[in-house]
């Protein structure tokens, strides 16, 4: 397998870090401006929804406050979904301590993707989005990190911290009830 | 919509999706792919679910991007310096140890006289109380009588002889002759009340308990 993430004629994400490190702070924009909307579109898809703008931000400002623990083990998109879902975690702990949070229970399909429903024109797309939205919270990860984001299953445990095995059955479960509920 | 019994290719789609086999199993796949009805179908309902997934919320990108701090290159401890902080806590370590060890080996005297406080009540001349410095000889020639009169006379106050000894520390350990320091030593050596200055032997007697060592 390769990792097609950046283009031929681009700066690889360590180019940019490097270049970031050396003083040149566009080089941190441009870092932003390539994962910013995939940290996004994870971050929504484990929950977040008001404080979106907040975890992207902060999930950004740990994830360069720690670069140089970033060890390229896995892509840089990677380690800013892990970073996010923690981040996720850790608010949604605060909540329940706060007492402020109603438990998301695991076959709850109030996600962004509801919303999004709404502007969602085609029919077709709708019915996708309903399609992921009827997935367990865990299949749902797995299954968006694997199709919409295309990472492997290795990257796919670090990210949910789970195992390669557990990741590959949630992905084919999840395909399963994809399809189930198209053929409905 | 059924399922390719072909585990291994369906695994790979997501992948072929995404350009990321290399050309050896992407053409694998592909001419899979052509001839399975199943896998096109999953194939072409996997595009449509990364299409319709693959929208991005709404975000201030720009303000992301203006949260990000200027690169600080951190602070690191060399090895040069963890070793010269390991070379001062020894020196101070040993140091203490080394001035501890003299406290406790000018103070031998004191602890070697009051031990030796029930053999110089048993001594055959009475002790005069007062008489301080002036008889330090006194003091060890006879430890060996210790065990056969074990009880001061009666009239004799029990401090005195504390205090005479106490007197002594007074620096006149030097009217000693050789001899008597000598003697002195070895009661030293052979008395368990003088603290030990032999490093191994220290944590012996304290561990032994808590093993359970009978």
């Amino acid at each position: 397998m390769i990792d097609a993430a950046e283009g031929a004629d681009e700066p690889t994400d360590l180019d940019l870090i490097t270049r970031w490190k050396g003083g040149d702070q566009r080089a941190a924009t441009l870092l932003v401006e390539r994962h910013a909307g995939a940290v996004a579109r994870f971050a929504s898809s484990v929950g977040a929804k008001g404080e979106l703008q907040d975890v992207v931000q902060d999930t950004f400002v740990r994830a360069f406050a720690s670069l140089d623990s970033f060890r390229g083990d896995s892509s840089l998109r990677t380690w800013l979904f892990t970073i996010a879902r923690r981040l996720l975690l850790d608010m949604r702990r605060s909540e329940r301590r706060r007492g402020e949070q109603v438990e998301v229970q695991e076959h709850d399909a109030s996600t962004e993707y509801d919303s999004l429903d709404s502007v969602v024109a085609d029919e077709t797309r709708s019915r996708m989005h309903a399609a992921v939205a009827q997935l367990t919270k865990t299949q749902r990860e797995v299954f968006l990190l694997r199709v919409t984001e295309g990472l492997s299953y290795k990257d796919i445990a670090g990210v949910a911290g789970t195992t390669e095995g557990a990741a590959r059955v949630h992905y084919h479960n999840a395909m399963r009830a994809i399809k189930e509920f198209l053929d409905e | 919509m059924n399922d390719c019994p072909n585990a291994d290719v369906r695994d790979l789609l997501p992948d072929l999706l995404h350009g990321r086999l290399d050309s050896a199993t992407r053409s694998t796949v592909e001419s899979h792919v052509a001839s399975c009805a199943d896998c096109r179908a999953e194939l072409a309902l996997l595009r449509e679910l990364h299409a319709s997934t693959a929208r991005v919320p709404m975000l201030d990108v720009a303000a992301v991007a203006a949260a990000v701090p200027a690169y600080s290159a951190p602070v690191r401890r060399s090895w040069v310096g963890w070793r010269t902080a390991a070379a001062v806590t020894l020196i101070v370590a040993g140091g203490s140890s080394i001035i501890v060890t003299q406290r406790i080996g000018t103070r031998q005297p004191d602890s070697v006289r009051i031990a030796q406080t029930p053999v110089e009540t048993a001594a055959p001349t009475p002790v005069t109380p007062g008489v301080g410095a002036a008889t330090p000889v006194e003091v060890s020639p006879t430890p060996v009588a210790a065990p056969e009169t074990p009880e001061p006379r009666a009239s004799e106050p029990k401090a005195a002889p504390i205090e005479r000894e106490l007197a002594m520390s007074g620096g006149t350990l030097t009217d000693l002759s050789d001899r008597e320091l000598n003697s002195l030593l070895k009661e030293i050596e052979s008395l368990d009340a003088v603290p030990s200055t032999d490093v191994e032997s220290v944590p012996v007697s304290p561990i032994a308990p808590h093993r359970g060592t009978p």
